[in-house]
């Protein structure tokens, strides 16, 4: 999810954050930074096989339709 | 059960993104002018020797005068504290660390003991402690420890998140309440072992959760539960980020201290970054109620979510979340 695993995408994500003036600005750096040409969709793929190697089996809610505190699986 | 869980999301997601490298903290092979090599982390020039700390946290001063030129350019160079950085605070590790430890157990100073106003204020090196009981210096630097590794961390990490008291504090406060009804009324949440209170600037803690007991005025101190601990360390890293909580988003915020609180914890004050791929499925499954697998929340909107909505949205995600922010032990 972060390329080579050293941080160094939210590194420089969080040195944006830290002097963004709008929220405007905070948005681009997040997609310059963390979506990196890829859309929501897609990092949610990447996160999903990224934890399955790290042996947690997540999914998620489809947009706007996040269910209740616990849901039968 | 399928459970779904903001909160596993957060730390899991926040993981992913920081999990990294496992190399010594800002690690630099120092040499001698007799050519003798040692792996250690700059720390602090000391005169006119400069303070290293090894890879199993201990520390020592060497001579400049011993070392090859390249190295004394090297350690005069790391001198100048990070751009925003309080004095005395460690640079960021260049690489992500195996352990961050205390090397010893904090200095304490007593500040004020008045029995007549129940005020009795203790300060380890970065935290000013107040309760309403008597501790004793000993006790507090027993505990103590937990705040200052905590706060040794957050400085370490290659976040470089820098931090500070809050605006007007010269040191981080944490009012330490004998009587659980009296952290209620203070405006902590009911069966949580502590709380940040960005209102307050301080933190809030009943001295239950640290494993103090009091009987009479005698003070006991049993070993503090892992659960209590991770709870504190993550309100505990919300107040080194104060200055951020305005800045970052919701996931983010939440999620590095859901990081933070996930490590290997030791009551000597040593965290372990090692193996996190155990430590990330031992912490999702404790927080998502012990399955391997669970429902986030959608991606987009965990990370445009404001916080209010987070907290109080009417959904079910939102009551799942609240404990979160509240360090109640979540019921997600």
């Amino acid at each position: 999810m972060d390329d080579k695993g050293d941080a160094a995408h939210i590194i420089a994500w969080l040195r944006e954050v830290e002097n963004a003036k709008s929220d405007e600005e905070v948005a681009a750096a997040t997609k310059k930074h963390l979506l990196r040409e890829r859309s929501y969709a897609q990092l949610s793929e990447e996160v999903k096989k990224g934890l399955r190697k790290e042996g947690i089996d997540v999914s998620f809610f489809p947009a706007g339709k996040n269910g209740p505190a616990s849901s039968p699986k | 059960m399928k459970l779904f869980c903001p909160r596993g999301i957060a730390v899991a997601l926040t993981c992913g993104l920081l999990q990294g490298q496992t190399a010594g903290p800002g690690m630099h092979t120092w040499t001698s002018t007799d050519g003798r090599k040692i792996e250690a982390a700059y720390v602090a020039m000391e005169g006119d020797s400069v303070k290293v700390r090894m890879a199993n946290g201990s520390t020592f001063a060497v001579p400049l005068e011993r070392l090859t030129a390249a190295d004394q350019s090297f350690a005069k160079s790391q001198g100048a504290p990070a751009t925003g950085s309080e004095p005395g605070t460690p640079a960021a590790s260049k690489t992500w660390p195996r352990t961050v430890s205390l090397e010893e157990k904090p200095a304490v100073t007593v500040v004020k003991e008045d029995a007549e106003t129940h005020q009795f204020i203790y300060r380890s090196p970065h935290y000013e402690f107040q309760c309403d009981s008597k501790l004793g210096a000993n006790v507090v630097r027993e505990f103590g420890r937990m705040f200052e590794a905590t706060w040794l961390i957050n400085c370490m990490l290659p976040l470089d998140l820098k931090p500070r008291p809050e605006r007007l504090r010269e040191i981080f406060l944490a009012r330490l309440f004998t009587n659980g009804s009296d952290y209620l009324e203070a405006g902590g949440i009911k069966g949580s072992a502590g709380v940040y209170m960005t209102s307050n600037k301080a933190l809030m803690v009943p001295l239950s959760s640290l494993g103090v007991q009091m009987v009479g005025s005698r003070v006991s101190l049993a070993e503090s539960a892992a659960r209590d601990n991770a709870t504190l360390i993550h309100e505990i890293t919300h107040q080194m980020m104060n200055h951020w909580l305005g800045i970052l988003p919701t996931w983010y915020v939440e999620g590095s201290a859901e990081y933070v609180c996930m490590l290997d914890y030791n009551s000597n004050g040593r965290f372990s970054l090692i193996g996190l791929n155990r430590q990330l499925q031992n912490f999702t499954g404790w927080r998502g109620g012990g399955g391997k697998g669970f429902t986030m929340i959608d991606l987009e909107e965990l990370m445009t979510i404001e916080f209010d909505r987070w907290a109080a949205g009417p959904l079910g995600w939102a009551r799942a979340a609240l404990p979160m922010r509240t360090t109640v032990p979540p019921a997600c």
